[in-house]
């Protein structure tokens, strides 16, 4: 008997090692969600940008990051160059966009797509806020608001957005513009006194602007500006255009009521959480 | 090879039989002809076979290697196939030989049908040679266009391995750039962010410094207002401690004394004890009247228009008074109590008790007032000016607004009553009775003291400066009216006009102790005492000889011309500077003050007198 205790008692290790194991492999594969890889750009805030731990954070990844919950999905944040994230998403390196305000091409706007446009083989969901174009300036004895006021002055605005293409149609034959990959140099200039006015959304200009007391500090104010028409491809989420079911499932947890709140209501109703990269 | 016998019975069948020889043969060649026509047509496709499966990726050297071997292996075949060819068309060439010479060598019989083989035979014979012809060119062009087409699968393979090294190497170099490129962008957008958020630390700063400063600023607004609050607080204090001294004025009268002052008034009242009824008198006159009309609202700046009798808050609402109410009248109520004493001593007993009540009431409700409003009236209420005051004429202890006035006045109803008595000499020289005593002069000293810096503020640190040119003038009036007396004027008044002569300079230091230096207030007292003993020695030739009159001269002369001296200073040494050049505009505002205090006085003076006249027997105003 005492000859075959050491051996039972190796074999019964070995068995019991085996059984953790196996019920581990089993919990992770239970535990495990499918993943879906969202790209974003790095640095625009507030609506999407990256901490210094690389975490990914702000008022669009919070929104998209509730929905991934509500979907029991694993989302990962990546990112990117928009152009760059297009191509990986078309390429199959992601499975979603987050579209913060890119300008349509002018001969696909003039088709007047309605949601969710199809843009090179991309499909968009609603939009999950609503920007609201406004006029940042110095506080002058008499604020400009209407175009002509803005005769042969500068205005700065991010390159390539919805309030670019606005600009050149509305405002080119009467003012400067002067585009900018980053918005926030276009603030630095206008504190500066480089150029005279940015247009940006107003969420933006709350959180970068009047919530860090730049305003106080450089007399700055805010001129709103009438509806105006900008192209529908503002804080969306596109995604391939044959992923159908997707779209279906993110239209349905980000716009369910089809009723989009202005961002910045947003920016101060949503509490913007870390999310994971 | 079968061989065709022409003694055979059989010899027409077997001529057909190798005619289909023939034939077959024909087309095999013509087989293979076509395949090497194909292998070989430089306009079908140069890519062989197994080319064609290879992707664009396995362009490597091993693969081409495969592909040279598999085309000369096919390469080999062809011409094999063609070789053979050439063999079978010589064997036909034979065979065709032999039956020609089977069917020449046949029987007659046949003829037709050996014409018409011979024919077949020889269209076959020329076909053959065209085609022989025919293959041999074309064997000489395979030839050359294999060898060319060899050279130019070298040259292309070549060329093909050096592109597709400069395709690869620019691929990289375009890939390398490109991921510089979007780095730089990703690097020169981290910069930029970073430059904003040093931005909004910049403006984060400023405006907690900003804060910070206005928190500074804050406390020192509340410290400056603690301060202001202390300085208030003080000042008030200040003031309640000048209307003690202030009212140490009565008592130095009622310690006036000389033997003149021991007789009764008309009426038998105590002269000490008609100060009483004096400042009785003249203190309920300036409450209830007296107050209104020298500080209340002014009316073109002559009268002021406000009753305080029932409550403090009888100005505009506007108007900000500078000092509290009761403490402010209880000062200057102190004025109005000396000019009313001046005028009491004055008169003295030519007067009863209760024409001295009446005229105190009178001092304090109208004489003191009326002319207080047109100097002063701004003292209370900054933008309450009155019209000599606005004119530019200063008076700041009330040389002129009390003393003067007050002189003026008692001059006038003194020698109005003079008229009425006959003139008479004291043997006992009253010229050398004091109309102060010893110690009424130094109450005075304390009661001027009030009087001068009572308005003045703590934190001017002028307080003490004015208390001490008021000492220094005053000292420096009574030695030198005591010097004067003494080598100038051999009699026994020394001490008598050395104490006239120390109140002439209190008096004439009051209308700009806190704008003199120390020697400009020495110099001012001293003038003042010389003024002291020449206005007595004046006053007695010319206008009060009587010998009752001689307090009255000594008042007059003490102030009445102290009074216009100490004016006079103002502009002659009110200057900045030591002793400069006077200020001549100040002057003339100075002399107008003068003139138009002694007409007020003087005319005043007519009318109250005139009153007292209707009725002097009522009041017993004449002795």
């Amino acid at each position: 008997m005492s000859r075959i205790t050491p051996p039972l008692g190796v074999l019964l290790l070995a068995c019991f090692f085996g059984w953790q194991v196996t019920n581990a492999q089993a919990g992770e594969a239970l535990s495990q969600k499918p993943s879906l890889y969202i790209g974003i750009e790095n640095n625009r805030r507030p609506y999407a940008y990256f901490t210094d731990k690389q975490q990914a954070q702000g008022l669009l990844v919070a929104v998209v990051t509730s929905a991934c919950r509500q979907l029991e999905l694993d989302c990962h944040f990546v990112g990117g160059l928009f152009n760059d994230l297009v191509q990986s998403l078309q390429n199959i390196k992601l499975n979603a966009v987050v579209v913060i305000d890119p300008s349509l091409p002018p001969e696909v706007d003039a088709l007047k797509l309605t949601h969710p446009a199809n843009i090179d083989r991309l499909k968009l969901t609603q939009p999950l806020c609503q920007i609201t174009p406004v006029f940042i300036q110095k506080k002058l004895a008499q604020a400009r608001s209407r175009p002509e006021d803005f005769k042969g002055t500068t205005i700065g605005v991010q390159e390539g957005s919805v309030f670019h293409s606005y600009l050149l149609a509305n405002y080119g034959n009467l003012a400067h513009l002067k585009s900018y990959p980053l918005l926030e140099s276009a603030i630095v200039d206008l504190v500066f006194d480089r150029i005279d006015a940015v247009l940006a959304d107003e969420a933006f200009v709350s959180a970068r602007v009047f919530e860090s007391a730049l305003d106080e500090y450089a007399n700055l104010v805010v001129t709103p500006i009438n509806k105006i028409g900008l192209a529908p491809t503002s804080m969306t989420l596109a995604v391939r255009d044959r992923d159908t079911d997707l779209l279906k499932q993110l239209s349905g947890v980000l716009t369910p009521t089809g009723k989009e709140p202005p961002c910045v209501e947003l920016l101060a109703t949503v509490p913007v959480k870390l999310a994971k990269k | 090879m079968p061989t065709i016998s022409t003694r055979s019975p059989n010899q027409y069948r077997q001529s057909w039989i190798y005619i289909s020889l023939l034939c077959l043969l024909l087309c095999c060649q013509s087989v293979v002809y076509g395949e090497e026509k194909t292998a070989v047509t430089p306009s079908s496709s140069p890519t062989p076979a197994v080319e064609q499966k290879t992707t664009p990726v396995a362009t490597d050297k091993n693969k081409s290697a495969t592909g040279t071997e598999e085309d000369t292996e096919a390469k080999t075949q062809a011409q094999a196939q063609l070789e053979n060819s050439m063999d079978n068309v010589k064997v036909i060439e034979k065979t065709l030989a032999t039956l020609r010479k089977e069917i020449d060598s046949s029987k007659k019989g046949v003829v037709l049908n050996r014409a018409t083989i011979k024919d077949g035979l020889d269209q076959i014979s020329n076909q053959l040679k065209d085609a022989y012809t025919g293959l041999e060119g074309m064997r000489n062009n395979i030839s050359t266009n294999a060898l060319g087409l060899e050279k130019l699968k070298t040259d292309l393979s070549a060329m093909d391995a050096k592109f597709k090294d400069n395709l690869l190497e620019l691929d990289r170099k375009i890939t390398t750039n490109t991921s510089d490129v979007s780095s730089q962008k990703y690097l020169v957008e981290n910069y930029a962010a970073g430059g904003y958020e040093t931005l909004l630390k910049m403006a984060e700063l400023s405006t907690k410094l900003e804060k910070l400063s206005q928190g500074q600023t804050l406390q020192n607004d509340q410290k400056q207002d603690q301060r202001i609050s202390m300085i208030k607080d003080l000042n008030r204090l200040w003031v309640l401690l000048a209307v003690v001294l202030v009212s140490l004025t009565p008592l130095a009268f009622v310690l006036s004394s000389n033997r003149e002052q021991y007789k009764p008034l008309l009426d038998g009242t105590p002269q000490h004890q008609g100060v009483l009824l004096v400042c009785l008198g003249v203190f309920i006159g300036y409450f209830i009247i007296g107050f209104g009309l020298m500080f209340g609202t002014s009316a073109g700046g002559w009268i002021g228009t406000s009753s305080y009798v029932l409550g403090e808050k009888a100005i505009e609402p506007n108007m900000t008074p500078l000092f509290a109410f009761a403490e402010f009248l209880l000062y200057q109520a102190g004025f109005a109590m000396l000019a009313a004493l001046i005028i009491y001593t004055a008169v003295g007993r030519q007067f009863s008790g209760a024409a001295h009540l009446l005229l105190a009431l009178f001092v304090g409700a109208v004489l003191i007032p009326v002319f207080g409003h047109w100097a002063w009236a701004g003292r209370y209420i900054t933008d309450n000016k009155g019209w000599l005051e606005s004119a530019g004429f200063i008076d700041t202890g009330g040389s002129t607004t009390v003393h003067s006035v007050a002189a003026w006045f008692a001059l006038v109803i003194v020698w109005q009553l003079s008229a009425q008595t006959p003139p008479s000499h004291d043997p006992d020289q009253p010229e050398n009775e004091p109309v102060y005593s010893a110690s009424a002069v130094l109450f005075l000293w304390l009661s001027a003291l009030g009087l001068t810096t009572g308005t003045l503020s703590i934190s001017s640190n002028q307080i003490e400066t004015t208390m001490l040119n008021v000492g220094l003038a005053g000292s420096a009036g009574g030695i030198m009216a005591f010097l004067h007396y003494r080598y100038f004027r051999i009699d026994r008044g020394h001490i008598t006009r050395a104490l006239g002569g120390f109140v002439t300079g209190l008096v004439a230091v009051a209308a700009s102790a806190p704008t003199l230096s120390f020697l400009e207030a020495l110099v001012v007292g001293a003038v003042a005492g010389i003024i002291h003993n020449g206005g007595f020695i004046l006053l007695r030739k010319y206008f009060l000889q009587r010998s009752w009159q001689v307090r009255t001269a000594y008042i007059v002369a003490i102030h009445g011309g102290g009074g216009i001296w100490g004016s006079l200073c103002v502009a002659l040494f009110g200057s900045k500077g030591l002793f400069t050049l006077p200020d001549f505009t100040q002057l003339v505002s100075q002399l107008e003050g003068i003139a138009i205090a002694l007409l007020y006085s003087v005319v005043l003076a007519n009318v109250v007198f005139f009153l007292f006249t209707l009725n002097k027997k009522r009041f017993s105003v004449i002795s």
